[in-house]
């Protein structure tokens, strides 16, 4: 861009970001580099003529310089740039722990076309012979949001300090809650059918519920926990003037304020656990999932074609009921 | 009640004055009438037609609601023997049982960054494409329906259907799965951050002769940027609980683990594994709120003055002011 010239006070530029915190992060890019040679597992060399150089290595130091040059450019603080080298070396290190690569892709694409074209051609009957499985995974999904929503509201009051009776308790319901929230649906779904029986044992839809519900719990009480945490003051502040006790306050000054993104919340979850439980049932807790897991030990991909197309418009439907109604509260 | 109205002035004169006895006996009209209640006749029906379906659900489960008598004393049973596993004296055995717990752990947080790495790649692009004021109509409706579909395909679809024939059962394929459908959430979620944009900065770039691209650059991604970077770590968050679902079907990473012990009752190594993934994902969490909290608030609020003066002509650093964190 030419920019006319004129005398008038020149534009106010930016200034560089200092040039010893440039230096520091190019030792850090270094490091990094010598990170890389060093984690590097491949065999996969590249000949420069003169000698033979470890190919990804030099392909992430590459990265490493383009983004400094690009960070400098763009006259970025040296706290963005050191964020942007730690983005590409924990990359790197999840990229090579993983073995990522793409050449699968056009190596051993003909290995799985066949299983993708049966994918392809679903079998459209199989659809209503599972209509009673859809009843159980919508019913078990309504039960876990109704119980689920219930307890996670009460955690989520007792957790946030706004609502909470003491300061120890809302620290102790935090606590209980990120570790609720930490382990995820299928080791809830694992849990609760070694220790209940699962589907085998006629208990399948008992451990998936108990399971869903624990799943709803630690989403609630976090979503909900965020919104009480952010209410208006002023209706707490007249409710405390007026001598109220603390149910009192919780109820007439907290909950109608949390109300509106409660509900939509608690919708919000009821889509999730429709997609759980199909997760859920493969470990043996019932629904739709148990299903699929007997057709998948079919190797009947047509099948689980049929179940999966279904499974997407329930979800699509479910999506756009729950809009419409969140739609009218908020 | 009433003799507490009486004393009030009344300001407007009222239609019905006249009837108004002049003799100090008050009798309240219409205007000076307490409002009404607003009906809850529609709040009420909707409770009950909730209960009436949370009813029917409980009976359409055909759950085993007896079993849940023997609940607490199998799980009192259970956690005990777990408690036991994870207090257990560190031998040489017990440690090798920690070091694979952490490891799978470990593995599985690389699935699960390596998934949201692809998922952002294409969700920037993707959620340009799906704002409104970026985007023309019919491309617009295009994007947002294929984003639509993504979002209600569990990733579990993604990797039965696609990835585990061409990719076979290993890490990579769970990362791939839980890459594609990180795209739907991350692309929408994005996409409603670029219409939420404020206006001012696009009129001034347009004004100036930007093109379609330098408005994006000076006028969009500078409002953004923040709230995406909030919304990937957010996603990594999901992403790495969504990878243990994945491990289950072989995937690796914890879920591989946790379903193999399952399946031998270990009872004092899946103790062991639950503490791994408790504290490996609370510290994980606790980071990434950290990070996000920074991204979008900006720096501590000591510093913050300063900050705001250093990048104001650049834009990158500063929050958008209606920005609030996911």
């Amino acid at each position: 861009m030419s920019t006319p010239a004129i005398e008038a006070p020149a534009r106010p530029q930016k200034p560089r970001p200092a040039a010893s915190a440039y230096a520091g992060l190019l030792a850090a890019a270094v490091g990094l580099i010598l990170f890389f040679l060093w984690s590097s597992t491949s065999t996969l060399q590249l000949d420069i003529g003169v000698a033979r150089l470890p190919l990804y290595p030099i392909l992430g130091a590459l990265g490493v310089f383009a983004v400094l040059a690009l960070c400098w450019r763009a006259r970025t603080g040296p706290l963005t740039a050191l964020g942007a080298l730690a983005v590409i070396g924990v990359t790197w290190w999840g990229g090579s722990g993983i073995g990522f690569t793409l050449a699968p892709l056009w190596e051993d694409f003909d290995r799985g076309w066949p299983i993708i074209q049966e994918f392809l051609d679903p079998s459209w009957g199989f659809i209503w012979r599972v209509w009673d499985q859809w009843v159980v995974t919508l019913a078990m999904a309504v039960v876990a949001t109704g119980i689920g929503c219930s307890v996670g509201l009460l955690l989520a009051m007792l957790a946030s300090p706004v609502s909470s009776p003491s300061k120890p308790v809302s620290q102790a319901v935090k606590a209980i809650n990120s570790v609720i929230r930490s382990i995820p649906d299928i080791g809830y779904g694992l849990l609760f059918v070694a220790m209940l029986g699962g589907t085998a044992a006629g208990a399948g839809e008992m451990a998936g519920i108990l399971a869903l519900i624990m799943f709803n719990i630690g989403i609630i009480a976090k979503l909900t926990g965020e919104t009480i945490d952010s209410v208006d003051k002023g209706p707490l502040e007249a409710a405390d003037a007026t001598g109220s006790t603390l149910l009192q306050r919780d109820r007439i000054a907290v909950l109608p304020q949390i109300l509106p993104g409660y509900s939509s919340y608690s919708l919000y979850v009821f889509e999730l656990n429709i997609r759980a439980s199909v997760v859920l049932g493969i470990v043996g807790a019932g629904g739709i999932g148990s299903t699929i897991s007997v057709q998948l030990s079919h190797f009947n991909y047509s099948n689980i074609s049929a179940i999966m197309i279904a499974l997407v418009i329930v979800v699509l439907i479910v999506d756009y009921v729950s809009l419409t109604i969140r739609r009218r509260i908020t | 009640m009433s003799d507490s109205s009486s004393k009030t002035p009344q300001n407007p004169p009222t239609p019905g004055g006249e009837s108004q006895p002049t003799t100090g006996q008050y009798k309240p009209d219409m205007l000076d009438a307490r409002p009404v209640k607003p009906s809850k006749l529609g709040y009420n029906i909707a409770l009950l037609v909730l209960g009436i379906v949370f009813i029917a659900a409980i009976s359409a489960t055909g759950a085993d609601w007896g079993r849940l008598v023997q609940l607490p004393g199998n799980m009192v049973n259970y956690f005990t023997l777990m408690g036991q596993g994870v207090a257990q004296p560190l031998t040489a055995e017990v440690q090798q049982h920690w070091l694979s717990a952490f490891d799978n752990m470990l593995e599985s947080v690389q699935i699960a960054w390596i998934g949201t790495v692809v998922g952002a790649l294409f969700s920037l692009p993707m959620g340009f494409l799906a704002a409104r004021n970026m985007t023309p109509l019919p491309l617009y409706v295009v994007v947002r329906f294929i984003l639509s579909v993504i979002r209600a395909v569990p990733e579990i679809v993604f990797a039965i259907a696609i990835m585990l024939p061409i990719f076979g059962l290993g890490p990579l394929a769970g990362a791939l799965a839980l890459g594609i459908s990180s795209i739907g959430t991350l692309s929408k979620l994005i996409s409603e951050a670029i219409e939420g944009v404020d206006q001012g900065p696009l009129e001034s770039a347009r004004a100036s002769g930007a093109t379609q691209v330098q408005m994006i650059r000076w006028a969009v991604l500078p409002q953004i940027m923040p709230e995406v970077i909030a919304i990937w770590l957010y996603r990594f968050e999901v992403n790495i609980r969504a990878s243990a679902i994945l491990g289950v079907l072989g995937a690796g990473g914890i879920g591989s683990l946790l379903s193999a012990l399952f399946g031998v009752r270990a009872w004092d190594r899946i103790g062991i594994t639950l503490v791994v993934i408790v504290v490996v994902t609370i510290i994980i969490d606790q980071i990434s709120a950290w990070i996000r909290h920074r991204v979008i608030h900006g720096a501590p609020k000591k510093e913050a003055r300063a900050a705001r003066e250093r990048d104001d002509s650049d834009g990158v650093g500063v929050p958008p002011a209606g920005a609030h964190p996911i």
